[in-house]
């Protein structure tokens, strides 16, 4: 086992590299001069002065050769240096070391809203395969996956927020709220919505993938066996069915965790959630290069992790995997 | 001879959405205590179904046939409820398939698998279970059965899943045993062994047997008696001496003939003989006799559906050409 | 439950279902796909949408642009504004039926253009295999698994926006779903015995491809295809919505939303003017719907081993 968890590994490290190359090449193909940027934007700290214009391009690796480029700032990735945001004023890294806590909160929940929601009714649909049930759950989930996100968000708002006043617009938090239990439950009620909004759209492509996932199994031979033996229905699907569909399953709910951060990119901007996808947006949408490329390089490490995570779940469940495939 | 099943008027017809489909269409025969059927034909001639349709392993969408009864030991299984079933399936009636490497089930060992019967049929304990797990595992011919028992499936030979699937099929000494091409998956040498095995388990334990093959020498080898089916229905029927020596139906014939032969001398050696055609698919079954098309021996009689006609020593055959013939 | 026949007997069905004569390929094709509801559904609002934003304008006066003063934030079936009229007095119908044009265009492009490209480099990588093959394929699993939103509005700091930059923006990366499902077919029928059989007989290699290889992925692009579009229109929207897509004043659903966003919690007149967010909104679901709904039945219909039970 340990030997597969080390080819895991040592497969995705080219794949990192590749990923860093593309990060880099986008990069670099961003329109503009660098430091003609910083002047904009710092009008008064940066100088015009061609002497330290010149100082400061060698300083900053501007005039390297490419490849050179590429290892400075690789090493610098790799150290935590991940640049100067511009438009903020302070260094990339400590941006998003504060805003990752309020994503996650928004994620996590997310992700469990959708998983307590999707399972049982994926394997409902699976179970029942063609009757009303199903067939209402099916429409449902492609409603779900045809919903734009954030027009689903802008409904949510409107029907919730704005109609019935049930929960606040927008933001993470009320100012000037004391008390922790009234801070706690101020925090949930801004927290809802975003939430589920976030959440039931993934539950969507989730349910049917479930469905997919149980369907598959059960027409396998080995379900028909325990039928044969006489176990009774529920049995096969729970100790049967189940166990080996949850092979895939798990390994799509891990392998999603980077499609949350995705959706919370949109669905943080329309709610004014201060986390991190809202940081990715400002800066994007101010032209701040570095924080833009700083955040997809983050993204793409937490991608890279979450690979490796799916792995780890994918081995404890499959026998296979965990003795290393012997036998016929 | 107690009879233990009595198939009668067997017709299955699939609903799917485009139209009803009936691959099976009035199969009838009957199984005595002790006896081996074999059930033979080409792929897609029914044989399966006709082996799943016993213990109603099939789909949601499939209906049986409105005079249809299945008895078994003189009761009629196919209205049973599904609790009743279930007492039935691998209690008295039990299944062996075709493809063992697919068959069990991978995440759980092989003496899980085995003492679920156990457990489930005859109340025992997780270990009680167990213990009889293991002695049929050595009955079945394993090797260190004490020590294979905790291994999963994918540790393990096909040859040996199949013994494993037998084990499991005769943990609770079934009346009824019916194998779906137990042996077409194994090599030729493994195919030996786990026929030997269940000619040996089938005579120890005078399980009355059904062998769904398309291999005529599988039959040779473990059938007293034997259902030649061709398009959903069955075409011949008589003991393996009748079919071997004296087959009726013209399918039969071209069957038998088409086992190639290995000639010593020049002049015996022929061309391989072979069935011209194709099996037709249950969404085109053709009107009258459905070999017609295919058959040497077609006259116009052959547009009529042929009854099944019984001569000497219940050797049944369903063709015109042996019409008088009857007794 | 699966796999289990109660006592149902054919009198119950006798009535209901016709016995079966399918006789070629594109018969079961056609049937199956006709059975489909959802998929027969789909397919005919999709024209309706198309017909609507293809020749609506044709039929009404006023262009996008157009300002009518005297009914600034309209509801709907005001006076020659069926669906109302935004800040500016633009009538929304008629936005709608441009902006429809835009998001389609942008869509069915991307897909088009995806869909190639993927299907290319899933033959090649798939057919020739070896290690290019398995490092591009890695390559693009990982890839894959990377938020692909971030990654676009990445893009458009490169690219900028616009119709064709946004274009290009969806599919430098877009290729490589569609890439993967091809390639997993093409290893599959590669191993086949005819693909086999013809190599043996030295048929040449871009023969093969062509012959036997394509025809057999050509369903799962088509599927693909439909599914690329449904991806395209949306993050067409969210991009123009974030303001990095399609720029004002050319209108798109994606857009529009923008706009309204600035009013939903009501205009300084207390007006709330929902219609600016609804209608964009669902005309981009109600496209992405129903291209998908075609898409899962072009699935089924086209899958050989799939028939369902009805």
């Amino acid at each position: 086992m340990k030997v597969y968890f080390l080819k895991r590994f040592l497969e995705l490290i080219p794949i990192f590299f590749a990923i860093s190359i593309i990060i880099f090449v986008i990069m670099n193909s961003m329109p503009g001069d660098p430091l003609l940027q910083m002047r904009m934007q710092n009008p008064r700290v940066m100088t015009n002065d061609p002497e330290r214009m010149r100082e400061l391009r060698e300083y900053y690796h501007l005039d390297d050769p490419l490849p050179v480029k590429y290892f400075t700032w690789l090493k610098s990735v790799m150290t935590g240096d991940l640049g100067y945001s511009s438009m903020y004023k302070t260094p990339a890294i400590d941006l998003i070391t504060s805003r990752l806590p309020n994503t996650l909160i928004l994620t996590i929940t997310a992700w469990l809203i959708g998983l307590v929601v999707a399972l049982p009714i994926g394997i409902l649909s699976a179970v029942k395969k063609y009757s009303a049930f199903d067939y209402t759950t099916t429409v449902f989930a492609f409603i779900g996956i045809s919903l734009p996100g954030f027009w689903f968000a802008l409904i949510a708002i409107i029907i919730f927020s704005v109609s019935l006043g049930w929960f606040p617009v927008s933001g993470m938090a009320t100012y000037g709220i004391t008390g922790s239990w009234n801070i706690f439950i101020d925090r949930l009620r801004h927290l809802v919505l975003p939430a589920f909004v976030l959440g039931l759209v993934q539950v969507a492509s989730w349910v049917r993938y479930i469905r997919t996932s149980l369907l598959e199994v059960l027409d396998q031979d080995y379900v028909r066996t325990a039928y044969a033996k006489g176990v009774p229905d529920r049995k096969v699907i729970i100790k049967h069915a189940l166990k080996n569909a949850m092979i895939p399953i798990i390994t799509i709910i891990a392998l999603d965790i980077p499609y949350f951060f995705g959706g919370a990119l949109i669905i943080e901007t329309v709610f004014s959630w201060p986390g991190m996808g809202r940081l990715m947006y400002n800066a994007v949408i101010s032209s701040d290069y570095n924080l833009a490329i700083s955040c997809l390089m983050f993204l793409a490490i937490i991608t890279l992790i979450s690979n490796l995570v799916a792995d780890f779940l994918y081995v404890m469940v499959d026998p296979r995997i965990r003795m290393g495939r012997k036998g016929a | 001879m107690e009879r233990i099943l009595e198939v009668d008027n067997l017709k299955i017809s699939f609903k799917t959405q485009l139209g009803r489909i009936t691959p099976l269409d009035g199969v009838s025969f009957s199984l005595s205590k002790g006896e081996t059927l074999g059930i033979v034909g080409e792929s897609g001639c029914g044989k399966t179904i006709t082996a799943f349709s016993i213990m109603r392993l099939l789909p949601k969408n499939a209906f049986l046939g409105e005079d249809t009864r299945i008895a078994f030991r003189g009761k009629d299984i196919s209205t049973l409820g599904k609790e009743e079933l279930q007492k039935i399936r691998g209690k008295s009636i039990s299944m062996v398939f075709q493809e063992p490497m697919t068959s069990l089930n991978p995440l759980y060992t092989i003496g899980w698998q085995i003492s679920e019967v156990y457990r489930l049929h005859e109340g025992l304990s997780e270990e009680e279970a167990m213990t009889r797990s293991v002695e049929m595992l050595r009955l079945v011919g394993i090797p260190e059965p004490k020590k294979r028992v905790t291994e999963f499936p994918h540790q393990l030979s096909g040859g040996m899943r199949q013994r494993v699937m037998i084990a499991m099929a005769l943990a609770c000494s079934p009346e009824l045993l019916i194998a779906d091409e137990p042996t077409t998956a194994l090599d030729v040498t493994i195919q030996a062994q786990v026929l030997e095995l269940m000619n040996e388990l089938k005579d120890k334990f005078s399980t009355a047997t059904i062998i769904i093959t398309h291999d005529l020498g599988v039959i040779a080898e473990m059938c007293d008696r034997v259902l030649v089916m061709y398009a959903g229905q069955i075409v011949e029927s008589g003991d393996i001496f009748d079919i071997f020596d004296r087959p009726m139906h013209p399918y039969t014939k071209g069957l038998i003939n088409s086992i190639p032969k290995i000639e010593i001398s020049k002049k015996d050696q022929k061309k391989l003989s072979v069935i011209d055609g194709y099996v037709p698919h249950p969404s085109s079954f053709p009107d009258g006799c459905r070999f017609r098309p295919r058959c040497p021996m077609a006259f116009e009689k052959c547009l009529e559906k042929p009854p099944m006609i019984e001569s000497e020593g219940h050797h049944s055959v369903r063709c015109w050409l042996f019409e008088g013939d009857d007794v | 439950m699966p796999k289990f026949l109660y006592r149902r007997k054919l009198d119950e069905i006798e009535g209901k279902s016709r016995p079966v004569h399918i006789n070629s390929y594109r018969q079961l094709v056609w049937a199956k796909f006709k059975s489909h509801k959802l998929a027969m559904f789909g397919a005919f609002v999709l024209v309706g949408v198309v017909l609507f934003t293809v020749f609506g304008p044709l039929f009404v006066d006023a262009g996008y642009e157009d300002m009518d003063f005297s009914y600034l934030f309209s509801p709907p079936f005001t006076e020659g504004h069926p669906f109302g009229t935004d800040e500016l007095g633009h009538d929304v119908l008629v936005r709608v039926m441009y902006g429809g044009r835009i998001s389609l265009f942008v869509g069915l492009a991307s897909a088009v253009i995806t869909t190639l490209i993927g299907t290319v480099v899933g033959l090649l990588s798939g057919f020739y295999g070896g290690l290019v093959d398995r490092l591009l394929m890695r390559f693009v699993d990982v890839m894959l698994s990377i938020p692909m939103f971030p990654i676009l509005i990445t893009l458009t700091l490169v690219f900028g926006s616009g119709i064709m930059n946004i274009i290009l923006v969806l599919t430098v990366f877009g290729w490589m779903g569609v890439s993967r499902l091809v390639r997993g077919l093409v290893l599959s029928i590669r191993e086949t015995e005819y693909v086999m059989s013809a190599r043996a007989m030295g048929v040449k290699n871009g023969r093969i491809i062509l012959r036997h290889v394509l025809p057999n992925v050509i369903p799962i692009v088509i599927v693909s295809a439909t599914l690329n579009m449904s991806y395209a229109i949306l993050a067409e929207s969210s991009l123009s919505y974030l303001g990095l897509g399609i720029q004002p004043p050319m209108p798109s659903w994606g857009n529009m939303l923008q706009r309204a966003m600035n009013y939903i919690l009501g205009t300084t007149t207390g007006v709330n003017p929902w219609w600016l967010t609804v209608f964009p909104g669902f005309f981009i679901f109600i496209t992405v719907l129903n291209v998908n709904f075609l898409g899962d039945g072009l699935r089924d219909a086209l899958d050989p081993k799939f028939v369902s039970e009805s």
